[in-house]
């Protein structure tokens, strides 16, 4: 098992702390919901675990190894992978070269394996790898986007609005897609605007208000109490376990 | 009401939209369809982004495929998109009023229909801030507030509730419900969220690889079979 572990995090953008004194761990093999109205810093948070925003103050190690001011290849490369909100693919690129870019460090056997595995989650793509990533629609580039993910055979998957643009129907299957990724033991964050769809399926939730946490703890008590998501969502602490 | 006619558009050896002929006539109608349907090249098409091969859209008597877009734009047609465009070096007031530009509004109806659309969106606190400040919620409110301003006639919104959390939802589906109120366009809708589409769109659309599979009252519409097999996901009872 390896943990992602977060201690006293603070991260500044301009003159603001968007990320305050956080302190939170992911396990693989489990799914954490988080939470939280647009501003809290969910997206920064991301950014930051990703290397791809620079942390004030406090630690991010995997498995003791410190990854606190990693370059974010080195932090993908360690097995950590990020999709960032609003899908950046290589636009003028094929599916398949967008997907393989996602695998540069692994060997062309993996990589094969890794790529069909994308087409197996989503059908969509198998049809369309020698289309150019940016002519898709937004969905389509959505899932190229979390296809990028799954293919640099993560230990961990920070999944930033996981269905942004997604139809119904895919957000359905991309639900039983996290819990077999979670069952094969990769450890997912999984922002969500669908409430209901992550707590669901997280094995343990976070409301991020302001910077801070104002709720952690069991996912199945915030469905069972709306008014607890709410009271957490408005920024009051709800119950941090 | 928009008459759309035979609306054909290929993207090379891809039909994205097959020969659409449907007759649009409620206050907000709902674009829906799986992913790559061709929804957002159905808004395109209306707006002048995309040329269709052939067709015609006749709205409120005006045949908007002989205009070019900005005067489309000047007619009365506005947009949102999935990634919001707004300019973050300028201010929510410049941001909100460049679509009022070139209507040639006095100073005092001009500032008359920006102070309207601040209230209705619900954004007034901010009128003079910088664009670059402004969280996601307020940054989409603010693309709204520029679809809403002054007096359009068609309004297409393309996924505005993407990323947002339900309270943020609410808050736009109160807006949305509000627009025909507000200033009588008519609003087209796409969006996954099923829950939003249920409750503000009176009628609703469906394209399935370009194919115009469905179009009726909301409610019949999700409970069609098609559509609940295409779309949403729900088999059917054997």
């Amino acid at each position: 098992m390896s943990r992602l572990e977060v201690k006293n995090l603070t991260v500044r953008r301009g003159t603001k702390n968007v990320i305050e004194d956080l302190s939170f761990t992911l396990e693989t093999g489990r799914v954490t919901a988080l939470l939280g109205p647009n501003g809290a810093g969910k997206s920064s948070l991301v950014l930051a675990l990703a290397g791809a925003l620079a942390s004030q103050s406090g630690e991010i190690s995997l498995d003791g190894q410190s990854l606190f001011g990693a370059s974010p290849e080195l932090i993908r490369r360690a097995g950590v992978a990020a999709v960032p909100e609003g899908h950046r693919l290589l636009a003028g690129m094929s599916v398949e070269d967008n997907l393989a870019a996602a695998g540069f460090h692994l060997s062309k056997k993996q990589l094969g394996a890794a790529v069909a595995e994308v087409y197996e989650i989503f059908p969509e793509l198998a049809g369309r790898r020698d289309q150019r990533a940016g002519s898709m629609s937004g969905g389509q580039q959505q899932m190229v986007a979390l296809g990028q993910a799954v293919v640099s055979r993560p230990r961990f998957i920070l999944a930033d609005e996981m269905s942004l643009g997604l139809a119904p129907l895919i957000v359905t299957r991309l639900m039983r897609v996290v819990e077999r990724l979670a069952a094969s033991g990769v450890g997912i964050l999984l922002i969500e605007q669908f409430t209901g769809v992550a707590l669901g399926l997280a094995d343990e939730a976070f409301v991020l208000s302001r910077g801070r946490f104002s709720y952690g703890g069991s996912p199945r008590k915030l469905l069972a109490q709306p008014e607890l998501l709410h009271t957490a969502y408005l920024g009051e602490t709800a119950a941090v376990a | 009401m928009i008459d759309i006619s035979d609306l054909y558009v290929a993207f090379g050896g891809l039909t994205a939209l097959n020969r659409i002929n449907v007759k649009l006539d409620a206050p907000v109608v709902g674009v829906i369809g799986p992913n790559g349907a061709g929804k957002t090249t159905f808004l395109n098409s209306l707006s002048g982004f995309v040329r269709p091969q052939s067709g015609r859209v006749v709205a409120f008597g005006t045949s908007l495929l002989d205009l070019p877009p900005h005067r489309r734009a000047r007619w009365g047609l506005r947009r949102s998109f999935q990634k919001e465009q707004v300019v973050d070096e300028i201010s929510v007031e410049d941001n909100i009023g460049v679509v009022l530009d070139p209507l040639g509004l006095s100073r005092g109806e001009r500032e008359k229909a920006l102070t309207a659309a601040f209230e209705f969106a619900g954004l007034s606190g901010l009128r003079k801030a910088k664009a670059a400040e402004l969280n996601a919620f307020e940054r989409r409110m603010t693309e709204l507030a520029r679809c809403v301003v002054g007096a359009p006639r068609v309004i297409m919104l393309d996924e505005p509730g993407a990323g947002f959390s339900q309270g943020e939802v609410s808050r736009l589906r109160d807006f949305i419900l509000g627009i025909a109120a507000f200033n009588g366009a008519m609003t087209l809708l796409i969006d996954h969220d099923v829950d939003l589409i249920r409750t503000v769109c009176v009628n609703t659309m469906v394209l399935d690889f370009g194919i115009l599979i469905a179009h009726d009252a909301t409610e019949a519409v999700m409970a069609d079979a098609r559509v609940r097999a295409v779309y949403l996901g729900v088999e059917e009872a054997a």
